[in-house]
């Protein structure tokens, strides 16, 4: 999954070159409206991001492949919520213990993350970990007090870890599992073998990116320069209120 | 910047990264699932300390606020702050900065790190059970039978395997630290 998911995948789309506090705002109006229980919503959405991933360019089959982790992940949701949520049994397979509003709830919920997850992937895809860092930089200058360059920094750092921990979880499971360490059921032998050498190859990293950091004469007190943000740019974010108007009117 | 102010700085945001991570293993059982994050929250706490405990979750929320799908179960986004779990995600916050407090006093006492990690764990249902009340409008009883008491025997493990982790990779920590 990590290998491309919620990494920059250098292009030159439209997608790529949007501002990226224009791409920032339509993520938090996107997962705003994605918390929504409204069928209409989602549908939306779904067309939304297949329209933008095929303006992205981006190598989708690749993509998809990486996706397969978080597809196993999303199944094994619905199938608990489809087996254990109370109601109607289905009367055209009573033989199985599953609810007609398991299945419901099940759907509903997996449709939900999955475009969750699809955006968030979308969004890191597009946009480079320096726009990521200068965005929210931007964002939180007003706000008095706060250390903004260096959480603009450590917030890129999470999302850049986070998926580097993926790579070196699977890397340390699939050597666990080659020493037959998937045999012993003991929770905390498993979290010994499998959680330690994680950790130690996490902190390790951590050291190299704290050194190349200091190499590279990181600072926290130099002045922001952003671009200023074209007005064309705006236009594509109207669309969602657009939509929510819509809704509203005909009160989906 | 000081190196070392870097240093802890790399590692907050891999404690975050790491909670990120665990909140993808869960088990969803109601409006409150089971989550490896907590592991991960109260061990911030053991290797960072309180400062760095703290900053890492804050970290960990903001990732989250912005919409990057980082909460349990693959969600993301400001909003969740409202619902049901919202109080357990500020009691984030408060279990890293309470465990790191007592255990930056504990002198590598085991006993202490217990205690610090017993605090900590309470400290999420404090802010979560509470806040779980409020949004589900349910009684107390219910509260407690949906918010805490499912969660207390994954509980006691999750601690205990964080504190035989956190002992193993102090000395690395330490290590990296003086090694400047």
């Amino acid at each position: 999954m990590a290998r491309i998911a919620l990494h920059y995948f250098p292009g030159n789309s439209p997608l790529h070159r949007w501002d990226a506090r224009c791409k920032f705002f339509g993520l938090l109006v996107i997962t705003a409206t994605l918390l929504q229980s409204k069928t209409p919503w989602l549908i939306f959405d779904s067309i939304l991001l297949m329209g933008l991933l095929i303006l992205s360019r981006l190598p989708l089959r690749q993509f998809f492949r990486d996706f397969w982790i978080w597809a196993i992940f999303l199944f094994a949701l619905f199938l608990f919520q489809a087996f254990f949520t109370p109601g109607r049994r289905m009367s055209a397979i009573p033989w199985i213990s599953v609810s007609q509003d398991g299945l419901r709830l099940g759907s509903f919920t997996c449709w939900r993350l999955g475009l969750i997850l699809g955006y968030a992937v979308l969004f890191t895809a597009v946009t480079r970990p320096r726009e990521i860092q200068d965005t929210l930089i931007w964002l939180l200058k007003p706000v008095p007090f706060l250390p903004e360059r260096r959480i603009g920094l450590m917030v890129s750092l999470t999302l850049r870890f986070f998926s580097i921990i993926l790579d070196r979880a699977e890397e340390v499971r699939l050597a666990h599992r080659a020493r037959l360490g998937d045999q012993n059921k003991n929770p905390f032998r498993r979290a010994k073998f499998l959680a330690l050498p994680l950790l130690r190859r996490s902190f390790s990293r951590a050291e190299d990116v704290t050194l190349a950091l200091a190499a590279r004469g990181f600072r926290d007190d130099l002045p922001l320069q952003l671009p200023k943000m074209p007005f064309s740019h705006l236009v594509p974010l109207l669309i969602l209120p657009g939509f929510a108007a819509i809704i509203w009117w005909f009160r989906l | 910047m000081s190196i070392e102010k870097l240093r802890w700085m790399v590692f907050a945001s891999l404690m975050a990264a790491l909670t990120a991570v665990g909140a993808y293993i869960h088990v969803p059982i109601g409006p409150v699932p089971i989550v490896l994050s907590t592991l991960f929250v109260i061990l911030s706490g053991l290797l960072l300390g309180s400062r760095w405990g703290l900053a890492s979750m804050g970290l960990y929320l903001l990732v989250g606020a912005i919409g990057i799908p980082v909460f349990a179960g693959g969600k993301g986004g400001f909003a969740h702050f409202f619902g049901p779990t919202g109080g357990y995600l500020l009691g984030y916050v408060l279990a890293a900065w309470v465990t790191g407090f007592i255990s930056e006093r504990s002198y590598g006492l085991l006993i202490l790190d217990i205690f610090a990690v017993l605090i900590g764990s309470l400290a999420i249902y404090g802010l979560g059970v509470p806040w779980l009340k409020i949004v589900t409008q349910m009684s107390w009883p219910k509260t407690l039978m949906v918010g805490m008491v499912p969660f207390l025997i994954g509980d006691a493990v999750k601690a205990s395997v964080a504190i035989i982790l956190a002992r193993a990779i102090r000395p690395i920590l330490k290590r990296q630290l003086t090694n400047e």
